[in-house]
């Protein structure tokens, strides 16, 4: 414990410039993931048959390979596939964390669209509106309700998957403990700190997640 | 500017590492549905205290990432204790921690779903609680736990990759490697990247089959 706490308290800068690279990882990949998710998911409800099948092809595809995999690829193969020099690692990781769980989301968008019933479409067209109007005034909201369990734990996930940005220099928090633990040789107290933390961290998201859901459920009931 | 040699030439090299992520699956996954069938039982049927600290020993394994705790294992586990065990052993170790973390939340659920009435009706009939429990709620869950197991199969046979950076020479830590030897970085990563999706990508398709079937017979 005192271990941790001199470790801690000895680099809080560097551990705190650390946490921020995490939760902006974490929160600008998440964007990115809803992004694609959304537009992937969309494509495969109203898309056509041919858009619904390559779609569908390339989410499998992504959600097959590894995130580790799709990290490494997307920092060392990428870069010299486009002919990119001094490709940021950063970039690297909030691509391949924001395509990994938006394949996952995509998933996710295309059952909840499904779930909603065809009579809401039809009474949206009846009244005059357009497709897009449809779409995002009536279909989207009653959708977005439903999928909200299965979107947390993918944030969850999301947070967990993170960590592994640091095998491409990422410098965030499970990075900087391994600098840390390098430079200690002391891996007991800065394993653990970490540990407890992330603990905390994902149960409490995870928690205000589950809350907020509670929280709007009824209106999503078929 | 891509050098399709090199990427035909990575996949022979792959192939040992192919081997002991193979392995590694193979072995955690039976592993992993013991300790995850026991998990469930004490959540479900033991006495309250034990039943929290399974519900504690569960949440910590799912809360956390694996990496974390691959790297815990790995690093604390020998520098505090006397438990000196080989790579190989330690992430195999953590895979099923963590693993059956997962696949008894699916257990418990899937046994909660069957009525009680079942088991009454089981024991009504002159059944113990046991065979009750194995011939009467077992069969039932079984078809509602499946798909889900078998995502967790193909679920943990990607993870694996990650036990390629506590230098077990899984197949991406041979990629890794030849790539520092040849520098057909693309190549090779490509060559990797496929050979997982070559291999994932029919069980993930067999997953999706096992969910559909299932929506029909319910």
């Amino acid at each position: 414990m005192l271990a941790a706490y001199h470790i801690v308290s000895g680099n809080l800068v560097f551990l705190g410039s650390a946490l921020l690279v995490t939760i902006e990882l974490n929160v600008a990949s998440i964007a990115l993931a809803l992004l694609l998710g959304t537009m992937m998911g969309l494509g495969r409800v109203y898309g056509g048959r041919w858009l619904d099948q390559g779609l569908g092809f390339i989410i499998d595809v992504v959600r097959s390979i590894p995130i580790l995999v799709i990290m490494v690829w997307v920092f060392f193969g990428l870069p010299l596939l486009l002919g990119l020099q001094n490709f940021p690692a950063f970039v690297a990781g909030v691509l391949a964390l924001g395509i990994h769980s938006g394949a996952y989301i995509a998933e996710i968008v295309r059952g909840g669209l499904g779930s909603v019933r065809r009579g809401q479409m039809q009474a949206a067209l009846a009244l005059g509106m357009s497709w897009p109007q449809a779409i995002g005034r009536v279909i989207l909201p009653q959708a977005a309700i439903r999928m909200m369990p299965p979107l947390s734990t993918r944030i969850v996930r999301n947070i967990k998957d993170s960590v592994l940005a640091s095998t491409i220099a990422v410098q965030e928090l499970f990075w900087a403990a391994n600098l840390l633990e390098g430079e200690t040789a002391k891996p007991f107290p800065i394993y653990t700190t970490l540990m407890v933390f992330y603990f905390i961290a994902i149960v409490s998201i995870a928690r205000m997640l589950d809350r907020a859901y509670v929280r709007v459920a009824a209106r999503g009931a078929a | 500017m891509f050098y399709w040699p090199a990427f035909f030439d990575a996949f022979p090299a792959l192939l040992p590492g192919l081997a002991v992520t193979l392995e590694l699956t193979v072995l955690v996954m039976p592993c992993a549905l013991v300790v995850a069938l026991m998990l469930a039982l004490a959540r479900l049927y033991a006495p309250p205290l034990i039943g929290k600290c399974a519900t504690a020993w569960v949440e910590f394994w799912r809360a956390t990432p694996l990496l974390l705790q691959l790297y815990w294992l790995y690093y604390v586990l020998p520098s505090e204790t006397s438990i000196q065990l080989p790579a190989f052993a330690t992430v195999a170790f953590g895979l099923v921690c963590n693993v059956s973390a997962f696949l008894s939340e699916n257990f418990r659920a899937g046994i909660a779903s069957i009525r009680p009435g079942q088991r009454h009706a089981g024991l009504a009939l002159g059944m113990s609680e046991a065979q009750a429990f194995f011939r009467i709620v077992v069969p039932q869950a079984w078809s509602r736990v499946l798909p889900e197991t078998a995502s967790m199969w193909v679920e943990l046979f990607k993870e694996t990759s990650l036990v390629s950076t506590l230098a077990v020479t899984d197949l991406t830590f041979q990629a890794l490697a030849l790539r520092t030897t040849n520098y057909r970085t693309l190549e090779v990563l490509t060559a990797l990247a496929l050979s997982y999706l070559v291999l994932a990508y029919p069980q993930a398709k067999f997953c999706d089959w096992l969910y559909r079937r299932q929506r029909i017979r319910e």
